[in-house]
This record gives C-alpha cells, sequence and structure tokens, in this order.
C-alpha cells in the first residue's frame, strides 16, 4: 500500500492551511513547509512552479500590501488542494486593497538587445505568476485580499 | 550570504553556497559579489549556481545588478542551474541575457584555451 510520501499518478494532495506573518523570515518558513508537503507527491518541474509563483505573490503581498503598516501584527494565510497534477491556491492578508482592484497585467519587461547597464532589475513578479498559474483571481473581501490561482503539470 | 571567488585559470568563478537568493538576501547578495570580486582582474565571470535551489525575482534582480557591475566588456555566466532557476531565468527570458552553462565544469572547459 502507498505510504503517504509516495508519489502516485493523479494522487490527491491532502489540503494545507498555513498562516504567517508577512516578514521575510515567516515568508520563506511557508514556502518550506509547502515544499516539504508536495515534495514527494509532485513531480520537480511543478513544485517549481507552484514554489516561484508563491514566492511572487508573498513577495508582493509584503512589500505593498503592508507598506508602511506594522508587519509583525499582519496576517497571510494560504490554503492549497488538488492532486499532483494540478493544485489550487487561495491567499488572503489583511493589508491595503490592491491598487485598481485587479493584479497587474505583468507585462514582461524589455530584455532581449538591451544594454547591460539598462537591464531591468525588476518587474518581473507578475509577469512570473501570470505565466505559472491559470484561473488567477482577485478579490476583496471583509478587508482582506483574496487572490486564487491553479498551477498545473 | 556567503560567496567563494577562485580566480585560478581562464575565468573567475564565483560561488553561492547558499542555497536561495531571494527577497530575504537580494541586497546581501549584491554586496558580497562587490567584495568578491574585489581585486579579481578581468576576463570573464561565472557565477556557479550548483548549490541554490531557489531564486525569485529579487534574486534576479541581484543577480542582474552584479551583471551590471562587471560592464559591458566583461561577461556574467551562469552554470548549475536547478530547476527552479532555470525556470524564472526562461520565463523573464534572462537565459538570453546571461550565457548558461550545464555545470561548473562545462563553462571552465567552454573557456580553456584549446591545447597547443
Amino acid at each position: 500500500m502507498d505510504g503517504p510520501a509516495t508519489k502516485r499518478e493523479d494522487g490527491a494532495v491532502p489540503r494545507l492551511c498555513l498562516s504567517f506573518a508577512p516578514l521575510d523570515g515567516a515568508v520563506r518558513g511557508a514556502l518550506a513547509d509547502i515544499h516539504d508537503h508536495l515534495a514527494a507527491r509532485t513531480d520537480p518541474d511543478l513544485l517549481a512552479r507552484v514554489e516561484i509563483a508563491l514566492a511572487e505573490t508573498l513577495n508582493n503581498i509584503a512589500e505593498h500590501a503592508y507598506c508602511g503598516r506594522d508587519r509583525v501584527a499582519g496576517e497571510i494565510a494560504i490554503a492549497l488542494h488538488g492532486s499532483s497534477r494540478s493544485l489550487d491556491f487561495e491567499i488572503v492578508d489583511d493589508g491595503r486593497e490592491m491598487p485598481g482592484g485587479s493584479p497587474p497585467p505583468g507585462h514582461l519587461p524589455q530584455v532581449d538587445g538591451v544594454p547591460v547597464d539598462q537591464l531591468p532589475e525588476g518587474g518581473f513578479g507578475w509577469h512570473l505568476i501570470r505565466r505559472l498559474s491559470t484561473g488567477l483571481a482577485y478579490e476583496r473581501r471583509g478587508g482582506r485580499n483574496h487572490v486564487t490561482f491553479r498551477i498545473s503539470a | 550570504m556567503n560567496l567563494t571567488t577562485n580566480s585560478d585559470g581562464p575565468v573567475t568563478v564565483v560561488t553561492v553556497t547558499d542555497s536561495r537568493i531571494d527577497a530575504a538576501v537580494a541586497v546581501d547578495f549584491k554586496e558580497a559579489f562587490r567584495d568578491a570580486l574585489d581585486g579579481s582582474g578581468e576576463g570573464p565571470v561565472v557565477l556557479d549556481l550548483s548549490a541554490v535551489d531557489f531564486l525569485d525575482s529579487s534574486g534576479l534582480g541581484a543577480v542582474v545588478a552584479a551583471r551590471k557591475l562587471l560592464g559591458e566588456g566583461r561577461p556574467l555566466e551562469l552554470a548549475g542551474l536547478s530547476v527552479a532557476v532555470a525556470k524564472v531565468m526562461q520565463l523573464t527570458r534572462m537565459d538570453r541575457v546571461f550565457r548558461i552553462h550545464d555545470s561548473l565544469a562545462d563553462a571552465q572547459s567552454a573557456h580553456r584555451p584549446p591545447a597547443a
């Protein structure tokens, strides 16, 4: 019989819920917990997609939603469920509302043929999230931001 | 953030020993890279990422800043990318900005002068 650490085709991934403060160390800890939860149940490519999309989402929240606020008092919550082929994420925070009420379009900054001293050092986050996920949605509800997306193999 | 530098041979190798270059350490990485390159002379620099599991867009920005520090005439090449690091490079098209080697050994042999 398959144990919990055995990878199975289309196997269910148990629901995982985490909450933590929007601080660099806590974000790292949450990503590590999610990595551990998924590592034996998903292939390395899906795991990499999850980790990148979540890291960018959480960095944006920590940097922008809590800009000028007491981060220690803030709370980000993540819920994930799905299968080894497709995972659904909901990320909730009690920071400030997303400007314009929707996620930025995330256009990739120009890179090809750009002189070295003008290469972009930022502006990649939403591009990565949008390229790695499907069904990206945002809602402001009950004073909280709710971001949902799906990441598929 | 600990970086080690080895300037023996045709390239300067800067090795990252941490497993992550992310928002928490991006600023540290830039400073450590500047220190690591101090007095390393000329010629290409290979950033050995074999120990790095994960790089986010903040970490990517720090690697781009490192590239700028070297200037147009001194290339920065990358070696030993994990699945996640390679994916970030590909999705941001930075794989067109940086020459990427499968391993540090590949990077070094690419720069070794042909045998006489």
